[in-house]
């Protein structure tokens, strides 16, 4: 619940994308609807032979985190990726600027 | 015999990456262009923190500053974006801290000149040289040398030279993906990979001139995981187009 309202909180304050916080939401409302019904952890736990019930919501709940990280390091590789690219383009253009002002110096 | 001297009119890029190399880019700089006239020089300033830039200027070449602390792949693609982009024929990667020996260069880019090659390695271990690396360094040139002979089903004797050259096959495959970190090595497969003929060609190398190696004992371990990963997970081709 308390995730639940910080992540409407920073969604609140444009803080959190919407893509993310769609996925922190769905985390939130999954482990909420397991906790909180009974009937629904047992159906899912026992197959897997997890008789312990709130070790299977842990598990759930460290399941989505793993999860949630790996598609972070995703996000921050391409990032970077993308700032290595805007990093190298601008310094290209920076001299292309300074060659064309350098050029019309000459000229004037 | 290069560029506008008389013979072609190839034109050739000098790229040298450079990081707090204060105390030597004017000298490495200098040693090119008295070495080989028909160069041009373009000094890729890493975010450097010292006079690095100011030197390479008083050297009397062309400075690319990028903005942020890239490391050496990025640094070293930017270059061959600039070759890209100018219309550059070949392009010789020359590390700013004085190891690489210009001298050589006239050697490496007859094979691209003559069409034997598109990417010439300088290389200390083709033939007996005076270079002796240390214990640990050495088990690892002879450990990536194994493994990329392996992968390219041909010798490759020094792979962690970072004294080469491309002919414009070259800049445009690199241009379009470049390894961020430690690239030497992977550069090679992922050329073979793409049929371009990779050769090795004899030169010398010195002992660094100034400044400090960035690569720590923690760091070498990083360098092994990381490098034998790339090499035997090759990027796809259509994920390495920009």
């Amino acid at each position: 619940m308390v995730l639940l309202m910080v992540n409407i909180i920073f969604i609140k304050k444009r803080r959190l994308s919407f893509g993310y916080s769609f996925l922190w939401t769905t985390i939130c409302i999954i482990i909420f609807i397991l906790s909180f019904n009974k009937g629904i952890s047992k159906y899912f736990s026992e197959p897997g032979q997890t008789i312990h019930v709130p070790g299977y919501i842990l598990f759930i709940a460290a399941s989505a985190v793993i999860f949630m990280f790996f598609h972070l390091t995703v996000v921050a590789s391409d990032m970077k990726r993308r700032i290595t690219r805007l990093t190298q383009e601008n310094a290209l253009l920076s001299d292309k600027i300074n060659e064309t002002l350098n050029k019309e110096e000459i000229h004037v | 015999m290069f560029g506008n001297q008389g013979v072609n009119f190839l034109r050739y890029l000098a790229i040298v990456p450079a990081y707090n190399e204060g105390k030597n880019i004017y000298n490495v700089v200098r040693k090119i262009k008295s070495c080989n006239p028909g160069f041009d020089v373009i000094v890729i300033n890493d975010g450097s923190e010292d006079n690095t830039p100011s030197e390479a200027v008083r050297a009397g070449v062309k400075v690319l500053n990028l903005s942020n602390n890239l490391g050496i792949g990025g640094a070293v693609q930017t270059g061959y974006l600039y070759a890209l982009k100018n219309d550059y024929d070949a392009a010789v990667q020359i590390d700013g801290d004085g190891q690489h020996n210009s001298e050589d260069l006239c050697r490496l880019i007859k094979e691209i000149e003559n069409n034997t090659a598109d990417m010439v390695i300088g290389s200390r271990f083709v033939e007996k040289s005076n270079y002796k690396p240390g214990i640990f360094r050495n088990m690892g040139i002879h450990y990536f040398s194994k493994l990329v002979s392996l992968i390219c089903n041909r010798n490759y004797y020094d792979t962690t030279s970072g004294y080469r050259i491309v002919n414009r096959k070259g800049i445009e495959l690199f241009a379009k993906y470049y390894p961020e970190d430690y690239p030497e090595v992977e550069t090679i497969v992922y050329a073979v990979k793409h049929n371009l003929r990779v050769k090795e060609i004899k030169v010398e190398m010195r002992k660094r001139q100034g400044g400090k190696s960035s690569i720590t004992p923690l760091k070498s371990v990083y360098y092994m995981v990381k490098v034998t990963s790339a090499l035997l997970i090759q990027p796809e081709r259509k994920e390495v187009l920009w």
